[in-house]
């Protein structure tokens, strides 16, 4: 091969495998997540959301409160995945509203402490609670 | 459910077909006919984004009778389009020059080596896959699209009479005055499906990234080669982030697309009328423009960039009287879609988180901070550096091996479409030194994805002046 060629072709060699090497650490990444716990979580919260959404007036602002030991990128799909589920009923992070929904992901942390002095409306399960807020 | 798909989809892309062949009719060939198709897609779908928005504010909530209004709206357009196109004789681009590209446009040799090819398409279908497999592991897609576009969309069509608590300040953390080309168009989508699944986002998303690389590669195709297409296609595809956002259907994708369609549109009018420019190329490109700010609140600096680039490359290349043409036809088509979004942004948006502030003393503080601008350039010099995971590299090893083409036979476009983007360079600069929010953790979370909206509008106006392989 001519040194022409060879300037021609090894960038585009190059950039060939760097696309495809690319591309196949996307694929592989996505399938063990594929083949992971995770792949459900959304799905799984959308229907655990489903009952405590019939229990609140669509016009409703109600609190958030959540376990702060959990990472931070859980508590944030989680605020995000509740917001999403509930609309048009708007998600707002605090406990001086009407209504204070508890959302937990690791249910077995010690929560009862942001809502030791709010109401127990109703326990959903799986780390979802309805409580009567500090505003009426 | 995927008839009505098909069918609400189908529509736009329809009107968006026919606005392009009234402003462009080029001889029948598969590059152009894809160049058309992929425009079409854009701007069909950012009409019926906007048509959408204003029938929910002037109508209340959509439902079975949108169906029923918007292919009378839809006729109306065409019919103003007819009506513009015949008192503007210059609409399209004149007669006899209409078929083929101006001279030193294309390159005298235009095939494709088979290995490339095959290449090209062993990448794609990776980068297929990749998507695919993103979308199916974040159905709601990424925190941006779940928390910003996709539950916008979702008050827009669950809200009913509430659909305006989307915009709610209580809710600021959710960016609500966002402008809504993705949250109307997929309201509009699940208006037509009848729910909300999340199939439609996930649809949309993957519309927008892979018609930026069938736009980026066919107007390539079109004004230089086949197979500057299918290498500039390459490196788009090889950017693992740009797939990576389509399956998390963040809005940076279709911002990307509407950058592009705006300055290839622009590169168009001058390929296909010289001097003299087709004014409906030059309507669409403003167009495409709008849609760029009806995308993303960046989008209103793109539009600034482009129009104060054009202003400057016309002058200096054509003189004034090509300036105020140029200018004219460009705001004809900008404008409507400006006024969408200004009646939004009067009417339902809540003030913006950066420039929301009434206040001068921090501002002023903050531009005269001088570690902020060292922690900026660092950022940006860190983020060329690492673009794409090494990319830039790669990318690097292709220029200096291939050079770049002397001579500017197509200089107007090509001085704008630089200059825009040297501007918007800038312009991302001083929001990172004047934003008030902590400034590594924005920088962090938003730097790659403002970089990547200048992407496949780099990689286009590159390859407009990368040397043939064959002289290389």
């Amino acid at each position: 091969m001519n040194a022409l060629k060879l300037r021609v072709y090894l960038p585009l060699a190059i950039l060939v495998l760097f696309g495809l090497y690319a591309n196949l650490r996307i694929v592989n990444k996505e399938v063990d997540r594929l083949h992971g716990s995770g792949r459900f979580e959304e799905a799984v919260y959308d229907a655990r959301l489903a009952p405590l959404k019939a229990m609140l007036p669509p016009d409703a602002i109600v609190g958030y409160v959540t376990d702060e030991g959990t990472d931070v990128l859980h508590r944030v799909k989680y605020f995000y995945l509740t917001q999403y589920d509930l609309c048009p009923v708007l998600v707002v992070r605090g406990k001086n509203y009407p209504y204070v929904i508890g959302g937990y992901y690791d249910i077995d942390s010690p929560r009862r402490t942001e809502t030791a002095d709010l109401v127990l409306l109703k326990d959903f399960g799986e780390g979802i609670e309805l409580y009567r807020g500090r505003q009426q | 459910m995927i008839l009505s798909l098909l069918v609400s989809i189908g529509a736009p892309l329809a009107l968006g077909l026919l606005l392009i062949r009234m402003a462009w009719q080029p001889g029948l060939s598969l590059r152009a006919g894809l160049l058309q198709l992929t425009l079409a897609c854009g701007l069909g779908i950012g009409i019926s984004s906007c048509t959408f928005f204003l029938y929910m504010a002037k109508m209340g909530p959509a439902g079975p009778r949108l169906t029923l209004v918007e292919p009378v709206v839809f006729l109306g357009i065409i019919a103003f389009f007819l009506a513009f196109g015949r008192t503007r004789r210059s609409l399209a681009a004149p007669e006899g020059r209409g078929r083929s590209v101006s001279t030193g446009f294309q390159d005298s040799r235009d095939s494709i080596p088979k290995p490339l090819l095959v290449s090209f398409y062993a990448v794609l279908a990776c980068a297929v896959a990749g998507l695919i497999l993103v979308s199916i592991n974040k159905p709601h897609g990424g925190g941006d699209a779940l928390g910003i576009w996709n539950m916008r969309a979702r008050f827009m069509f669950r809200g009913h009479e509430l659909w305006t608590r989307g915009f709610s300040r209580v809710i600021a953390w959710s960016h609500p005055d966002y402008p809504l080309l993705v949250p109307s168009s997929i309201a509009r989508l699940w208006t037509y499906v009848g729910f909300d699944t999340h199939r439609v986002p996930q649809v949309l998303s993957a519309l927008f990234t892979f018609a930026t690389v069938a736009l980026l590669a066919s107007s390539l195709a079109v004004l230089r080669s086949a197979r500057h297409a299918v290498e500039a296609a390459l490196f788009l595809l090889a950017t693992a982030y740009f797939v990576r956002l389509g399956g998390n259907q963040y809005a940076d994708i279709p911002m990307g697309f509407f950058i592009l369609s705006t300055v290839v549109l622009l590169g168009l009018s001058e390929a296909w009328a010289a001097a003299d420019g087709a004014g409906g190329l030059l309507i669409l490109a403003g167009t495409m423009a709008g849609f760029a700010a009806w995308t993303k609140n960046e989008g209103m600096l793109f539009v600034l960039a482009v129009t104060f680039s054009i202003i400057a490359a016309t002058l200096i290349k054509g003189g004034a009287r090509s300036m105020a043409r140029t200018l004219g036809f460009f705001l004809i088509g900008l404008v409507p879609v400006l006024l969408v979004l200004l009646y939004f942004k009067v009417r339902y948006a809540p003030p913006n988180d950066l420039f929301g502030s009434h206040n001068m003393g921090p501002f002023m503080a903050r531009l005269a901070d001088p570690h902020r601008y060292a922690l900026i350039v660092r950022a940006f010099g860190n983020e060329l550096l690492r673009w794409g995971n090494g990319l830039t590299a790669v990318f690097v090893i292709y220029l200096v091996a291939r050079g770049v083409r002397s001579g500017r036979p197509h200089g107007t476009f090509l001085c704008a479409g630089f200059i825009t983007l040297a501007l918007m360079f800038v312009g991302y600069f001083f929001v990172y030194v004047l934003t008030p929010q902590d400034l590594s953790w924005q920088l962090g979370t938003s730097l790659e994805r403002l970089f990547l909206h200048m992407w496949p509008t780099f990689l286009f106006l590159i390859f407009m002046i990368v040397k043939p392989a064959e002289v290389a």
